[in-house]
C-alpha cells in the first residue's frame, strides 16, 4: 500500500482528533434525562394500568378544579420564585443571580397587561411544557420547564385555574440584566432541543404505584433536581450526577441519593418524612434557606401519602458519593465552652459566645427549641461551610408546624472576617470536619445570595 | 488620647487598641482621669464613667442607623450591635479629689472615649477618621 503523504496524514489525524473531542464534548454536554436511570417499562399515562400517578391526591380527587390546582401549585412550589420578599403572591420580581447576569421572575397573576390574564390554555401549556410564552418568545430555564414538561395537561390546566382564581397584581418585573449572548432569547430554543424534550411523564409498569407517584412529584412537580443536581456548562442538570448536590444562588443543596455517608442512606423513613413535612428531623437538624422555603411553601402542604411516595422514590436513585462530605458527627459537642481545638480563630469563639450560644448551646443542642439543634445537621458537617455562613448572614424566619421560629441574620452588623470566623468555629465545634472560610469567601456568598 | 471639659467636668482619657489587616479594631485598655468636682458617692461616679466610656465606644465602633425607602433598617441587637461584655477592655478611672462645684458624670465618659479611640486609631495607622461609626474599610490593609 502506498504510504500516506504527510499532508494527508495530518488531515486524517486532525479529523480523528475532532471526532474524539466532539464525542467527549457531546457525552459531557448531553446527559441522560432525569428518569433515564429507570428507563425500562415506561408506558404512556393512557396505557398505564395502575392507579393514576398524576393530579391531586385521592382525598382531593372529587374537589373542584381550583382546589386541586392549589395543591399542584404548592407541590410545584411556584410561589417561592414568583414572589418577592413581602410582595404580593405570584406578582413576580424575585431576582435570580446566575453566572450570566440577573433574571427576574415574571408576574403570573391573571392581570391582563402585566401578568398572564390574556393567556389562553394553549399559551399556558406551551409555556409550561415548552418554555415558549404567548408571544412566541423563549423563556429562560430558570423557569424549570425541563421538569414541568413532564406534567400532564390536565394538571397544568388545574394550575392555571388556581392562578386565575387569585387576586391580580398590576406589576412589571425589572428587566433582566443578562450579558450578550445570553440576552438572546431565541438561543433557548437550541437549549430546549437538547435539554427539554417536550414529553409528558411516563409511568413505569415494573414499579410500584407509590414509586410512580413519587417520581411524578419529585421530577415533574417538585423539580428537586433543579437545585440538587449539578449543572453542566449549558446550565442543564447533569443527570450523570443526579441528586449528588450542587450550589445554587449561594446555598448548597445537599446529596439526596441513598449514599450512606454523604446522602440520605442513614436517614430512616420517619426522619425523612419529618424533615420534608416539618423542616426538622431529630438527629439531622433543621432545613434552612431555600430548603426551608420549599418545606414551608410546598412540602408541608402535601398529603402524608405523597410525602411517603417521595421518600419511596428517592430510595431508588442510584447512590453517588459526594467526596467532600463525610458522615455527620452524630454526638453533641461538650457542654464545656473551653473544649475546642486551639487552632481555631479565637474571634469565632468570641462571636459564638456573644451571639449564638444562648440559643444553640455549647453542646449544639437547642436550648429553647429543637429547631436550633446543630448536632447531625448536614450544613454544620460540610467543610465548605457555605450554608452555615449563609444562615448566619441572612437568618431564618419561619412559621414552622409548631410555631414561629427566628434565627436573626447577623450580616448587617458583623464583618466578613467575623462571619467567616464564627462559621469556622461552628464547623470545628459541632461538625465532622472544620471549615477554612476566609473573608473573601463570605463576600462572595453575600454577592450570590443578594437579591 | 483626648482631654476635654465635658458637662462641667474635666476628663482626660487614653484608649489603647489594635487594628488588624481587615480594619477590625480590638480594644485593649481605657484609662481616664476625671475631675468632677466634689464627690459625694465615689462608687456611683466610677460606675457612671465606666458605663459612659463603654457607651461611647459602642457608638464609635457600631452605632449606625441606616434608612432604606424611608424605613430604619435596624431592628434589634443582631443588626444594631453593642459592645459586648467580652469585648469590653479593662477600664481604669482615676478620680481627682476636688472641692469645686460638682460637674456631670453621666455623659462625660461617652464624650471622652470617642475622640480618644479615634486618636488612638490615628496613632496606630495614620488614618484620620472623620465619621462614626469608624470606617473599617479605610483602615483595612488587606483587601477583601
Amino acid at each position: 500500500m502506498k504510504p500516506l503523504s504527510t499532508r494527508r496524514r495530518i488531515w486524517l489525524i486532525g479529523a480523528l482528533a475532532i471526532l474524539v473531542i466532539g464525542a467527549v464534548v457531546a457525552w459531557r454536554m448531553l446527559p441522560p434525562n432525569a428518569l433515564s436511570f429507570a428507563a425500562a417499562h415506561a408506558v404512556t399515562l393512557a396505557d398505564y394500568a395502575g392507579p393514576s400517578p398524576i393530579g391531586a391526591p385521592p382525598e382531593l380527587r372529587s374537589a373542584d378544579l381550583v382546589t386541586r390546582g392549589k395543591y399542584l401549585v404548592d407541590a410545584a412550589d411556584c410561589i417561592v420564585c414568583h414572589t418577592t420578599d413581602g410582595g404580593q403572591p405570584f406578582a413576580g420580581g424575585r431576582a435570580f443571580v446566575t453566572p450570566f447576569g440577573i433574571l427576574y421572575s415574571p408576574n403570573i397573576t391573571a392581570d391582563r397587561e402585566t401578568g398572564i390574564g390574556a393567556w389562553s390554555d394553549a399559551d399556558f401549556l406551551s409555556a409550561v411544557h415548552k418554555g415558549i410564552d404567548n408571544q412566541g418568545r423563549r423563556l429562560y430555564p430558570a423557569f424549570p420547564y425541563e421538569s414541568y414538561t413532564l406534567l400532564a395537561d390536565e394538571d397544568v390546566l388545574a394550575i392555571k385555574a388556581y392562578l386565575f382564581s387569585l387576586p391580580v397584581a398590576h406589576a412589571t418585573s425589572p428587566p433582566n440584566s443578562l450579558k450578550f449572548p445570553f440576552n438572546q432569547r431565541w438561543l433557548m430554543g437550541i437549549w430546549s432541543a437538547f435539554y427539554s424534550p417536550d414529553q409528558r411523564f411516563r409511568p413505569r409498569e415494573n414499579r410500584s404505584p407509590e414509586w410512580n407517584r413519587g417520581a411524578y412529584l419529585v421530577e415533574a412537580l417538585g423539580h428537586c433536581g433543579d437545585c440538587h443536581t449539578p449543572r453542566n456548562l449549558a446550565q442543564a442538570p447533569d443527570n450523570r450526577h443526579k441528586f449528588e448536590g450542587a450550589v445554587t444562588s449561594g446555598w448548597r443543596a445537599y446529596n439526596i441519593t441513598p449514599d450512606a455517608a454523604s446522602g440520605i442512606g442513614q436517614w430512616s423513613d420517619a426522619e425523612l418524612i419529618a424533615y420534608l413535612s416539618a423542616g426538622h428531623a431529630t438527629g439531622h437538624g433543621s432545613a434552612a434557606g431555600p430548603m426551608a422555603e420549599v418545606v414551608d411553601a410546598s412540602l408541608r402542604n402535601m398529603a402524608p401519602a405523597d410525602v411517603r411516595a417521595i421518600v419511596t422514590y428517592l430510595r431508588t436513585i442510584p447512590a453517588i458519593r459526594t467526596h467532600d462530605l463525610a458522615a455527620p458527627e452524630a454526638s453533641p459537642a461538650s457542654d464545656n465552652p473551653k473544649s475546642i481545638e486551639a487552632s481555631v480563630d479565637p474571634r469565632g469563639k468570641q462571636i459564638f459566645e456573644g451571639a449564638c450560644a444562648s440559643c444553640h448551646g455549647w453542646s449544639g443542642v437547642g436550648v429553647l427549641t429543637n429547631y436550633a439543634t446543630l448536632t447531625g445537621n448536614r450544613a454544620v458537617n460540610d467543610p465548605s461551610a457555605i450554608n452555615v455562613a449563609q444562615i448566619v448572614l441572612s437568618g431564618e424566619q419561619r412559621i414552622a408546624v409548631d410555631g414561629a421560629l427566628l434565627m436573626p441574620g447577623f450580616g448587617a452588623a458583623y464583618s466578613n472576617t467575623e462571619i467567616a470566623a464564627v462559621a469556622n468555629y461552628v464547623t470545628a465545634r459541632f461538625g465532622a470536619a472544620p471549615s477554612r472560610l476566609t473573608a473573601q469567601d463570605v463576600a462572595e456568598f453575600r454577592r450570590l445570595s443578594s437579591e | 488620647m483626648a482631654a476635654q471639659i465635658s458637662f462641667a467636668s474635666f476628663i482626660a482619657t487614653v484608649v489603647e487598641c489594635e487594628v488588624d489587616g481587615a480594619g477590625e479594631v480590638k480594644l485593649r485598655r481605657v484609662t481616664s482621669a476625671v475631675d468632677t468636682g466634689i464627690t459625694v458617692n465615689p462608687d456611683t461616679v466610677m460606675a457612671q464613667l465606666q458605663g459612659g466610656l463603654v457607651f461611647g465606644l459602642t457608638a464609635a465602633l457600631y452605632g449606625e442607623i441606616t434608612l432604606k425607602k424611608g424605613r430604619v433598617q435596624q431592628s434589634n441587637f443582631h443588626d444594631y450591635r453593642m459592645l459586648r461584655i467580652d469585648e469590653v477592655p479593662k477600664i481604669d478611672v482615676h478620680l481627682i479629689k476636688s472641692g469645686e462645684a460638682p460637674g456631670g458624670i453621666g455623659e462625660t465618659g461617652a464624650t471622652a472615649s470617642i475622640p480618644a479611640l479615634r486618636n488612638a486609631i490615628y496613632a496606630a495607622t495614620g488614618v484620620a477618621l472623620r465619621r462614626m461609626p469608624i470606617e473599617r474599610n479605610l483602615l483595612a490593609t488587606t483587601h477583601t
